[in-house]
C-alpha cells in the first residue's frame, strides 16, 4: 500500500517536476536559508521607506512636480517636503481604504495609534470599512 | 421597465464616466456632469493606489494614474467584487500594450502586491485537527491553508529600485496568513526550500516518513542523512512560523 503510494507519487507527471526540485547537493551551504520579512505592512514600509532617497523613486516623484497635477497634487508638493514625507508615510502604511479617514484619527492621539495600525496595516482589500 | 431612451442615456453617462469622452447627454446642468467622471475614476484610482503602493511609487503617481486611466477606459471590468479589481488590473496589464511602455518588473510587482490581498481575503477554511509539527513520522504534513508561493524575478525586498533590473535572478518567497493572528506574512526562502513547499502543496496527506523516503530516493544515499537533518530543521522553522503543521492520519 505504502509502496504503491510512493510509486504513484513518483509517477505523477506533476510530481516529477517537483521531485526534481528535491534533488540537491546536501552539502551545499544555505540549502534552507529563510528570511522573515515580516507582515505585509512591515515589508511595504521597509521597501518604501528604505527607497525614499532612491534616485529611481525620486525621479518618479519628480514627475509630480512638472505642473501636470490637475487635482492639487502639484500644490501639495510645493508646500514643502513635509507634505512629501507625510504622503510617503501614508502610502507605506495603509492599503486598505481606511487611510483617508484613519489617518486623521491617528493624529488625534497616540492611544488610537495601535488600533489604527492594527487595522490599516494589514488590509489591502477594502474590507476594512465594513468587515473589520 | 425603463424606457429605451433612459437606458440609452444611462449607458452614455456610464461611458462618459469611464472614458471622460463627451457623450450626447440630455443634461439639466451640463457643467456638473464632469463630477460623475471625477468621482468614479477616483474610486477606481483609490482602489489601485491602496492595492499597489510600491508599484505606484516606483513608476510615479502621474504614470500610475495614466495607467489606471487607460485600464478604466479600455477594459470592461467584469468582477462584481471591488476587492478583486486589482487582479483584473494585473491581468489587463500583462496583456496590454502598456507592458512595453513600463519597466519590465512592473507586471510581476503588480502581481506580487496583489498576492497579499489574495492571501488576506482568501476564504476561511477549517484548521481543525492541525497540530504543531512535532516530527512525528506517521503524521501527515499539512501546510498552512492560506499560503502562496512565488519565485520572484526581481528583488523588491533586497535592493533599491534602480538595482531591480540589474539584479534579476530568482528570489523565492512564501506569503501566508497566520492561522491565529490573521496577518499576512512574507518569508524569503531558498530555491530548494521553495521546491519542498511546492512539493508539499501538490501532495495530500503525505507523512513525514513518506516524504523523507522520497527525498532519500531522489538524492545520493550518502547525503541523505545530512539532508534529512536539514529538512527537519527547516520543517521546525516552518512550524515555528505557522507555515507547517501536522495532523493525525
Amino acid at each position: 500500500m505504502k509502496t504503491n503510494k510512493l510509486k504513484n507519487l513518483a509517477a505523477g507527471t506533476i510530481m516529477l517536476s517537483s521531485l526534481s526540485l528535491l534533488s540537491v547537493d546536501a552539502n551545499a551551504e544555505n540549502l534552507f536559508n529563510t528570511e522573515d520579512l515580516g507582515t505585509g505592512s512591515d515589508l511595504r514600509s521597509n521597501i518604501l521607506e528604505a527607497n525614499l532617497n532612491s534616485p529611481a523613486f525620486i525621479n518618479a516623484t519628480i514627475e509630480l512636480k512638472c505642473g501636470e497635477g490637475t487635482c492639487g497634487e502639484g500644490k501639495k508638493k510645493a508646500e514643502g517636503e513635509k507634505a512629501e514625507t507625510k504622503a510617503a508615510e501614508k502610502t507605506g502604511e495603509h492599503k486598505c481604504g481606511e487611510g483617508k479617514c484613519g489617518e486623521e484619527k491617528k493624529a488625534e492621539g497616540e492611544k488610537a495609534t495601535p488600533k489604527a495600525e492594527g487595522k490599516t496595516g494589514e488590509h489591502k482589500c477594502g474590507e476594512g470599512k465594513c468587515g473589520n | 421597465m425603463l424606457k429605451p431612451e433612459t437606458i440609452n442615456q444611462q449607458s452614455k453617462l456610464a461611458q462618459y464616466s469611464r472614458t471622460g469622452e463627451k457623450q450626447d447627454l440630455i443634461l439639466s446642468n451640463p457643467q456638473h456632469v464632469f463630477q460623475y467622471r471625477r468621482l468614479v475614476f477616483y474610486v477606481v484610482l483609490g482602489i489601485m493606489q491602496q492595492a499597489f503602493p510600491i508599484a505606484q511609487k516606483a513608476i510615479g503617481i502621474e504614470s500610475f494614474k495614466a495607467l489606471v486611466n487607460e485600464f478604466f477606459n479600455s477594459h470592461n471590468c467584469k468582477t462584481p467584487q471591488v476587492w478583486k479589481l486589482p487582479l483584473e488590473f494585473c491581468n489587463w496589464f500583462k496583456t496590454s500594450n502598456q507592458v512595453d511602455l513600463n519597466p519590465s518588473y512592473l507586471s510581476e510587482l503588480l502581481y506580487f502586491e496583489w498576492l497579499e490581498i489574495e492571501v488576506h481575503t482568501q476564504k476561511d477554511t477549517s484548521t481543525e485537527g492541525l497540530m504543531p509539527f512535532q516530527g512525528n513520522a506517521i503524521s501527515s504534513l499539512r501546510l498552512n491553508p492560506y499560503l502562496k508561493s512565488i519565485n520572484l524575478n526581481y528583488p523588491y525586498h533586497k535592493f533599491l529600485p534602480e538595482e531591480w533590473l540589474s539584479q534579476k535572478a530568482e528570489y523565492p518567497m512564501v506569503i501566508y496568513r497566520g492561522v491565529s493572528d490573521f496577518k499576512v506574512h512574507f518569508m524569503a526562502v531558498s530555491k530548494f526550500g521553495l521546491g519542498v513547499i511546492q512539493f508539499l502543496l501538490q501532495t495530500e496527506n503525505l507523512t513525514l516518513g513518506e516524504f523523507l523516503e522520497i527525498l532519500t530516493q531522489q538524492n545520493n544515499e550518502a547525503q541523505s542523512e545530512n539532508l534529512q537533518k536539514q529538512v527537519l530543521t527547516f520543517f521546525n522553522q516552518l512550524s515555528h512560523k505557522g507555515i507547517l503543521f501536522e495532523a493525525s492520519k
